[in-house]
């Protein structure tokens, strides 16, 4: 027996997922429309180009400095903000089909990993910084400086009671006192730089060292700094703006300190930011013009005033509350060969120290 | 008849029943009322069946039989009344004995066999360790699904996923067991079978039961006692027989089968309707001023094919052995009569009609059927 | 075109119908449209996307690769990431069964409020809900600066390692567990529990024996899903200073040249993954537990807590205050104080309309997608449906970077187009959260008698259109609550949309992650309390339609 049945409900459901999806894709193209335009202050002019960054600096940091780059230049600089090692390894994905131009990374091993896709920048633009803040060939160029620092606890110590060098928190006094972040690319440079200096035997000993005093381990800088001005720990191994930024979010009742060891050696050494442009680049021209502008005045006077770094050109005075750079006793190393991580993480494994 | 003790208060399950306390009346309800969401569901309920009988409650659907069922288990609180079970008085407005803790078993319209227990398990669930095998083996052979034990109830039959939930009930031996709708899973094919069956095993196992259903064929089979219940309450209580040849209102008359109701003159002292006298026991007594009818089932009536007959034929229905006819009479009052298949009359043919004589019929007033015995069958 | 057909019969020649080929088909294949079969294996596929640029990745390294793996180290820090999960599961398990149990079958009051409470909390990002913990419960955290006061508490214990970790992720994954549990526990029929209440079973019995019985596979899909979470997690255990397999693996590809081995790590990490899934699978058994056609209409008993309702409601608020109140409590703390210090802008209700936008998307198809492979492991269950369900769930093992970077390896090389686009990265997230769905879908397609289609069917209609008449209807709780799974999982996703987001487009997860990395608390506060709100509103939009329905 058959009889004939409409088929309402089918059609209403099919109606009704039909019409989800056309909402659906409704959304999105108007979202990537919005994302486009969603640097306001920025009025792209007709002639200006094109520019795609991948940057390892945060956004927060860094987009106010994109947004003044554009409004000077009329380049309309989009950016692909994530980790600096997630970016290379997308870069090294990427290859030769890569859509960026420029990659600006937060230390020089994240620079040393994608040392094969750079093209050399130009002399003028290298020769803006001192020589010790760019790769030896040219291949990349460094923006901003952060020096290595202990970081204490100003309830618990004063600076009377810190050592002059990193070799002095290997003593057993300091066990369970101290906290690092092996993780992290700076403290990674550092390490390697230890290698430079002084060599395996010493770099081990000092790690042994180190690790036998039971460090509290994190992820990453700011809660070294978080942790040692709360009292967790007593001394952290960081880089020195992160202070900054605590004094400035939580005042100066914030119970730490940046110690620069008078001693000198590798926890002293000087880091760089940098970056570079990619042989896959389809927008060179712009893509000097946006490492011309990171080493203008205005953009390091921003890296001084608003992170707290160390600018790298002549004519931009650091911020107030730092040590001057010539007073620190900077370790005579190369950045550029502080991009080799591989050695150095094979040590720090070895150690325990990294998982 | 198996004759396992009852299951132990050990387990803190079943009460321990001293046999030569039990009475004769295995479940007693009186005056039991409950009202859902501002409904009177069920309105002074009133019941009593003996041990071992089987009562078919009947009605309508959404008459509140279900809850009558339910309250009966434990399994709802009623308002006001009284539930008796094997003497014990297990509800009443101030106290309520779980479902957990009354000798009930409940078997529900879709079974709810757990899906996750073989039939051993199902069957096995309320008994206690000690001589459980035993007990469900025993069991599984009375409902006739010996051997098995070991399935899951996804493998089973409907009809077989049946009889588990009864075996799952009757292993406890309780002293009332309910039926929600028992048959109205089955094909009609099977129902009738399948109904036999578990009547004898029923018998067999001489349990109490209360059956609810809507078929009033299904009641009239079943029950040792049938009750129809309309509107929460209960109608008629009384055997089969008298439920449908007795019935106490127009409403039990006209559901327990086809009843047409002829107004009835009392000329003096005959009884008059449209199709001719109409005969009642001797010693009948019409209400004094109160409007009088004649309750006729299909074979009360006799039709002829007359030319100048009070009736037409509207239309015919076959039925194999007879015809039934709907014959519409000149005072426009439709009538069913039901005639052998050796007569038969087209539809639009002028009938005689007429009222058998050979047996007094039943006269009602108001709804009401004009008392000729008291309103309460017994057994 | 809508001529009623019988089952079994052939549509006449040139009717366009896909039933005349049927015949050559393998029956086993016949009884289900064969769109769906590949509609399936599509889906599956590009679940394997990822797993490929592992493998391939992995085949570069060679012999480093099997040596970290086979190293005495890799292998401890494994067993590490296998006591964690253990411990997160068993204790999700412990908090949600009860927590669901009150909330659909007691007459605990506010039980809405509660079931919403109850799962808000899969919407705090895991790292924020341990920097959250850290902030209130450290050494020299908020708890203890009021202490220090009235009871001179110097420093607390800290609850870093196994405990914290612990601790931490279960309050934020037992919402899994709670959400599956609930949806059976709305389909259960009552007549069972009924029954074993007339057979003589006390409530508890009845519990014991017939309910949680009942609710195993609900339970088992809720923990697999906490197993892959935890297994696949990098943020809360980072903080919480426990080394997970994942840390390593995400060490390994921070440091780019390292991707082969950690794409070699990744394949191991798979492989706990599915062994995580067999053992599920094992442990659920052939779980045809649909209920009659009526079991929604009837009244639902409601369990009278009486003197257990102080415990019960002691309970809920104890789990509640610490899985969503100290995480609100501290965002909120750290956001006063930015707005305190003069902080401006903090609410980037750009990256809050992105967020909704991707997610909702993310949710839509990945639910659509999910149901081939639903419908077929429950209705078919066989070794192909089998296995492309179970496969489906490899998706939700994966540390994200090696999805968000499997895709760029695909993407750049043969889908050009969509490389950094919106639709790529959708993509990406039906991959990361297919099994999700697919878990829930199946639980409620569980409940759901097959011969009601059947009847449909027999009535004339089309399988599709029986499928969509009288199935959809009765799983759409199921459907709904697979869709808001996606969405808040889509919110709060981080390193694949890094890698595959549109260039300029950010989110709020990755607008929290970029302010938490430079210390901008309050900058990471705003976004995080709007990534809550915006999850709170789905949410209890489905918890409000379940009751009403019920």
């Amino acid at each position: 027996m058959t009889t004939e049945i409409p088929n309402f409900l089918a059609r209403r459901t099919i109606l009704m997922a039909l019409g989800l999806a056309a909402v659906l894709v409704l959304v999105i193209a108007c979202s990537s429309d919005n994302n486009n335009d969603s640097s306001e202050n920025s009025g792209p002019s007709d002639e200006g180009g094109e520019l795609i960054i991948y940057s390892g600096r945060s956004e927060s940091l860094i987009a106010p400095l994109i947004e003044k780059f554009e409004a000077a230049t009329g380049i309309d600089a989009k950016v692909n903000y994530a980790g600096t090692g997630s970016l290379a390894a997308t870069l090294l994905e990427e290859g030769d089909r890569s859509p960026a131009d420029v990659f600006f990374a937060q230390d020089p091993g994240g620079l040393g990993s994608i040392i094969e896709l750079v093209k050399p920048l130009s002399d003028e633009l290298i020769g803006r910084v001192p020589d010790w803040a760019r790769s030896s060939d040219n291949l990349w160029v460094g923006i901003s400086g952060r020096a290595r620092t202990v970081v204490y606890n100003t309830d618990a110590l004063s600076p009377e009671d810190l050592p002059d060098t990193l070799e002095g928190f290997t003593d057993p006094v300091w066990k369970g006192r101290i906290g690092w972040a092996p993780t992290n690319g700076s403290f990674q440079a550092m390490v390697t730089g230890m290698r430079l200096i002084w060599g395996e035997e010493r770099t081990r000993d000092w790690l042994e060292g180190i690790v036998a005093n039971e460090p509290k381990v994190y992820a990453k800088n700011t809660p070294t700094v978080a942790a040692t001005g709360s009292g967790e720990v007593e001394v952290g191994f960081v880089n020195h703006y992160y202070l900054h930024r605590f004094l400035a979010e939580e005042g100066d009742g914030f119970a730490a300190r940046n110690y620069f060891l008078p001693g000198g050696g590798p926890g002293s050494a000087i880091l760089v930011t940098g970056a570079a442009i990619l042989k896959t680049a389809d927008n060179a021209i712009e893509a000097e013009r946006f490492l011309d502008y990171l080493l203008s005045a205005e953009a390091q006077s921003y890296f001084a005033e608003e992170a707290y770094e160390y600018p790298l050109i002549d004519g931009v005075e650091r911020a107030d509350m730092l040590p001057d750079l010539a007073s620190l006793s900077t370790p005579d190393i190369d950045v550029s060969d502080l991009g080799d991580l591989a050695a150095t993480q094979n040590l720090l494994r070895e150690f325990g120290a990294l998982p | 008849m198996i004759g396992l003790p009852r299951i132990s208060g050990l387990t803190g399950i079943r009460r321990k029943p001293n046999e030569s306390v039990t009475s004769d009346i295995a479940l007693r309800c009186t005056g039991v009322s409950k009202t859902f969401d501002g409904t009177l569901a069920v309105d002074d309920f009133d019941i009593e069946v003996k041990r071992g009988q089987i009562l078919a409650l009947v009605g309508p659907s959404g008459c509140g039989k279900t809850t009558v069922l339910r309250m009966i288990a434990g399994l709802e609180v009623l308002d006001t009344g009284r539930i008796e079970i094997g003497g014990e008085l297990v509800a009443s407005s101030g106290r309520h004995i779980g479902p957990d803790k009354r000798s009930v078993g409940i078997v529900f319209q879709d079974y709810a066999l757990f899906p996750h227990m073989t039939v051993d398990g199902n069957v096995g669930y309320g008994l206690e360790r000690k001589g459980k095998s035993e007990r469900v083996e025993e069991v599984l052979a009375l409902v006739g699904l010996e051997g098995l034990g070991k399935r899951l109830p996804s493998e089973l039959s409907g009809g077989q996923q049946q009889r588990v939930a009864l075996a799952r009930t009757l292993a406890s031996k309780p002293d009332v067991l309910l039926l929600d709708e028992p048959f109205s899973n089955l094909d009609a094919g099977l129902r009738e079978r399948v109904r036999s069956e578990i009547r004898e095993i029923l018998k067999e196992a001489g349990t109490t039961t209360v059956f609810v259903t809507h078929d009033q064929q299904e009641a009239l089979f079943m029950g040792d006692l049938v009750g129809v219940q309309v509107g929460g309450r209960i109608e008629q209580v009384d055997t089969p027989e008298r439920v449908f040849h007795r019935p106490a209102t127009n409403f039990v008359a006209r559901f327990m089968g086809m009843a047409d109701f002829l107004p009835v003159d009392p000329l003096g002292n005959r009884l008059v309707t449209e199709v001719g006298p109409a005969r009642a026991v001797p010693g009948f007594e019409p209400p004094e001023s109160a409007p009088l009818e004649v309750m006729a089932r299909p074979d009360d009536f006799v039709l002829a094919p007359l030319e100048d007959g009070q009736g037409v034929v509207i239309s015919r229905v076959f039925q194999g052995w007879a015809y039934t006819y709907e014959v519409e009479l000149n005072s426009g009052l439709r009538i069913h009569c039901q005639m052998p298949h050796l007569l038969t009359i087209e539809v639009g043919q002028r009938v005689l009609v007429n009222l058998r004589r050979d047996h007094p019929q039943m006269f009602f007033s108001e709804g009401h059927a004009v008392p000729e015995v008291p309103r309460y069958g017994q057994a | 075109m809508n001529r009623t057909r019988v089952i079994g019969e052939e549509a006449p020649v040139g009717s366009g119908s896909t039933w005349t080929h049927r015949r050559l088909l393998p029956p086993w294949l016949r009884r289900e449209p064969l769109s769906l079969w590949l509609a399936a294996i599509a889906v599956a596929g590009a679940a394997a996307l990822p797993v490929l640029y592992l493998v391939v990745r992995a085949a570069e390294s060679g012999e480093s690769a099997v040596d970290s793996i086979f190293d005495f180290d890799t292998l401890a820090i494994l067993w590490r990431s296998i006591q964690l999960i253990v411990l997160v599961t068993l204790g999700s398990v412990l908090i949600a069964v009860p927590l669901a149990w009150l909330t659909v079958r007691t007459d605990l009051p506010y039980r809405r409020a509660w079931a919403v409470a109850s799962v808000l909390p899969l919407a705090i990002p895991s790292y924020v809900g341990a920097l959250a913990f850290i902030s209130a419960f450290g050494p020299k955290g908020l708890l203890q600066g009021w202490l220090e006061g009235p009871f001179g508490v110097d420093r607390l214990p800290d609850l870093y390692g196994l405990t914290g970790a612990s601790v931490v992720l279960i309050l934020l994954s037992y919402p899994y567990v709670f959400l599956t549990v609930r949806a059976t526990l709305w389909r259960l029929e009552p007549e069972m529990e009924e029954a074993s209440w007339t057979l003589g079973r006390s409530p508890w019995q009845t519990f014991r024996r017939v309910t949680l019985p009942l609710l195993y596979p609900a339970i088992g899909a809720g923990a697999l899903l906490v197993a892959l979470y935890t297994l696949s997690d990098f943020g809360a255990v980072a903080l919480l200073q426990y080394d997970t397999f994942t840390r390593v693996i995400f060490n390994e590809y921070n440091s780019a040249f390292n991707r082969a081995v950690a794409a070699a790590l990744s394949l191991v990490l798979l492989a706990v993954a599915v062994s995580l899934i067999l053992i599920e699978a094992s442990a659920r058994r052939r779980a045809r537990y649909y209920s009659g056609a009526n079991a929604a209409r009837r009244r639902r008993r409601i369990v009278r807590l009486g003197r257990w309702r102080l415990p019960a409601f002691i309970f809920s608020s104890l789990v509640t205050l610490l899985a969503l109140g100290i995480p609100v409590f501290v965002l909120v703390y750290w956001l006063t104080r930015g707005v305190n210090a003069g902080e401006s802008g903090l609410f980037d209700w750009g990256a809050a309309f992105t967020s909704v936008q991707y997610s909702l998307a993310a949710a839509v198809v990945t639910v659509i997608a999910a149901i081939p492979i639903s419908v077929l492991s429950v209705r078919r269950p066989g070794l192909l449906s089998t296995g492309l369900e179970r496969f489906s769930y490899v998706g939700f093992a994966m540390p994200g970077i090696a999805v968000g970077l499997g895709l760029v390896f695909f993407g750049i090389r043969y889908a050009t187009g969509i490389y950094q686009t919106v639709y790529l990265l959708v993509f990406a997230y039906v991959v990361l959260f297919l099994p999700v769905a697919v878990g829930l879908i199946r639980s409620s397609l569980l409940q759901v008698n097959p011969r009601m289609e059947e009847a449909a069917m027999s009535l004339g209609r089309s399988q599709i259109n029986a499928f969509l008449t009288v199935t959809v209807p009765v799983i759409r709780p199921g459907l709904a609550a697979a869709a808001i799974m996606v969405f808040l999982l889509t919110m709060k996703e981080l390193p694949a949309t890094l890698i595959l987001g549109p260039i300029e487009s950010r989110t709020l997860a990755t607008s929290i992650w970029s302010a938490a990395e430079e210390a901008f608390f309050a900058r990471a506060a705003a976004p995080s309390l709007l990534l809550v709100i915006a999850s709170a509103a789905p949410m209890t939009f489905l918890v409000l339609r379940e009751r009403s329905r019920n």
